[in-house]
């Protein structure tokens, strides 16, 4: 196993973000799905070592991240991108790259040189490494954090919502990226479901700090059989039912009379398990 | 030699079971870095920030010089219109910018992606002290150079007159750390860079204006350089104005270490610590003579 947490606890305050969360990651591209403060980013932080667990036992990368050089030597090998990038104005968007390089410890310059090349090639930045990050759009800044974790080809990424911001060419390009190398262990969260079904091995359904799913996207497709449904009305008393782009309503829960049973998607069954505490009923 | 050999991989193992000679030793394939790690982290990393700050750096010594030159009185033994003490005054204000500017570029912006990464604060903050004592050692050369040779063209030439005692010698370190700590306490409580310097120029005027000998919390190491009796300075060491930078510093050195050790507590460290800093300069102007 890449990385392993087991029964971790954290709690902000009197506000619980992981209830004895456990958890094995394995190469592959392993998704995080999950409501708002559900605890996914609090789990990609304990897993990149920026956040230590108040209870419960994390090994990453074979090493336990409580021990200082083991962290240390954790680092030397992942590649994170938080929510926050938080590239600094006043750098160009290739002074960035080089510092964070820096700081991963690619001190030879000319070797650093051609591995910020590298990565800027790799998320199609090669053109604005001379523009202020300030001048970024949101989707650039994004890719910006994402070359930073790939500086030195890592053994493990974790990914904390990479693909916000990006337009539908740059989410193909960031899916490839992703996926190139399947022996990498890379783990992210999204609430982009499509992106889940279209590339993780593994999904795994986290809500108030607890697992609910662990599984294949299939197997997450799958687990929502025969309760999602396509209708001409809005049923009442559907868990959740919205009108999709071809006018009939969609509900999911109980069937309501005269619907038609459809294949669940990824996102069915994340609505389902999640249920109402994802998405309140609109206009019910 | 063998068990030497085998005791010696044992320890290693224990010590660093990721050690490439283990991995070697059990016949596991052995990684190579994706990069070749030749220079320190530390000192790559003053190579950047000494490369990204250089023309702040610069334009503030410029202006410094300019005023020095200009716009004060020089005592009627400095060295043909050129002021000694600048350097040193460059090497704190220098010191001051780089800490401000990198600790204000740190604070409040991707810290959480800086601290996913093996090279920490303290790894940075040696960086910057590398730049500094770089900088501090070319001006101490350039200064003794610039001292030996108006005595060689002089009518005194006197090879000892270069050699300061223990104490001129570890107040340039000290000045310069106190520098660059204050600007990592005044990082984070001013929003530009800027503030650094032109807070340090307007305090080194207004407490030098009590003085009638220009005493200034840098006068021992300006009295070395202009007045150069070997050994001796008019200002004693011990002079108040001199003492409160020294504890300027040495508060800022507490407080940036308290930032630097204790994660997740540093609001209210600083808040003390501000204060401490504060306090002592407050009743260091008001002991003045």
């Amino acid at each position: 196993m890449t990385a392993r947490a087991h029964e971790i606890r954290k709690t902000y305050g009197g506000t619980t973000a992981l209830d004895g969360l456990s958890l094995d990651l394995g190469p592959g591209v392993t998704g995080l799905l999950g409501p708002n403060g559900a605890g996914k980013t609090t789990l990609l932080r304990i897993l990149a070592t920026v956040l230590a667990p108040d209870a419960g036992t994390v090994r990453v990368l074979g090493r336990d991240p409580s021990v200082a050089s083991e962290r240390t030597e954790i680092r030397r090998r992942l590649g994170y991108l938080p929510q926050e990038v938080g590239a600094y104005p006043g750098f160009s968007v290739r002074e960035f790259v080089d510092y964070v390089a820096v700081l991963k410890e690619h001190t030879d310059r000319r070797a650093r040189r051609h591995e910020v090349d590298r990565v800027l090639e790799l998320v199609d930045l090669t053109s604005k490494a001379y523009d202020k990050t300030r001048t970024l759009s949101g989707g650039m800044r994004r890719r910006l954090g994402l070359a930073t974790a790939f500086l030195g080809d890592p053994e493990l990424l974790i990914l904390d919502e990479p693909a916000v911001g990006l337009d539908p060419e740059q989410r193909l390009r960031f899916r490839e990226l992703v996926s190139a190398d399947p022996g990498r262990c890379v783990v992210l969260s999204t609430h982009q479901t499509e992106d889940v079904a279209a590339l993780c091995r593994e999904v795994v359904v986290v809500d108030a700090g607890r697992l609910l799913f662990r599984g294949s996207p299939a197997d997450l497709a799958a687990s929502a059989a025969g309760r999602v449904w396509r209708s001409d009305a809005r049923e009442p008393g559907a868990d959740l039912a919205w009108i999709a782009g071809d006018g009939s309503t969609r509900p999911i829960g109980r069937p309501p009379a005269g619907a038609e049973l459809v294949v669940p998607t990824v996102e069915d069954a994340y609505l389902v398990l999640v249920g109402a505490k994802a998405l309140a009923p609109v206009g019910a | 030699m063998e068990i030497g050999l085998i005791v010696l991989l044992v320890l290693l193992e224990r010590s660093r079971p990721d050690l490439v000679v283990r991995r070697w030793w059990a016949g596991l394939p052995v990684p190579r870095p994706a990069l070749p790690l030749r220079v320190p982290a530390p000192v790559a990393l003053a190579g950047v920030d000494a490369r990204r700050l250089a023309f702040r750096i610069s334009v503030i010594g410029v202006a410094f010089a300019l005023y020095k030159l200009f716009w004060r009185d020089l005592p009627d033994d400095a060295y043909s219109g050129v002021n000694l003490t600048v350097g040193f005054y460059l090497a704190f204000l220098g010191l001051g910018v780089l800490a401000v500017t990198a600790a204000i570029a740190g604070r409040d912006r991707g810290q959480e992606l800086l601290d996913a990464l093996p090279c920490g604060p303290r790894s940075r903050v040696l960086g910057w002290v590398v730049v500094l004592t770089v900088l501090a050692a070319i001006q101490y050369a350039l200064l003794a150079g610039l001292r030996f040779g108006h005595y060689e063209t002089g009518s005194e030439p006197s090879y000892a007159a270069l050699l300061p005692d223990a104490w001129e010698l570890a107040q340039g370190p000290l000045m310069l750390l106190g520098g660059g700590l204050l600007g990592l306490l005044l990082s984070r409580l001013v929003i530009a860079w800027v503030a650094v310097p032109v807070g340090v120029v307007l305090g080194v005027m207004w407490v030098g204006s009590f003085q009638s000998l220009d005493l200034t919390m840098l006068a021992p190491l300006t009295e070395w350089i202009q007045y150069p009796e070997d050994g001796q300075v008019i200002v004693e060491p011990g002079d108040l104005a001199w003492h409160n930078g020294y504890l300027l510093g040495l508060c800022g050195l507490g407080v940036v270490a308290a930032l630097l050790l204790e994660k997740g507590r540093r609001t209210g460290l600083l808040l003390a610590g501000t204060a401490i800093t504060a306090a002592t300069v407050v009743a260091g102007v008001l002991s003045l003579p």
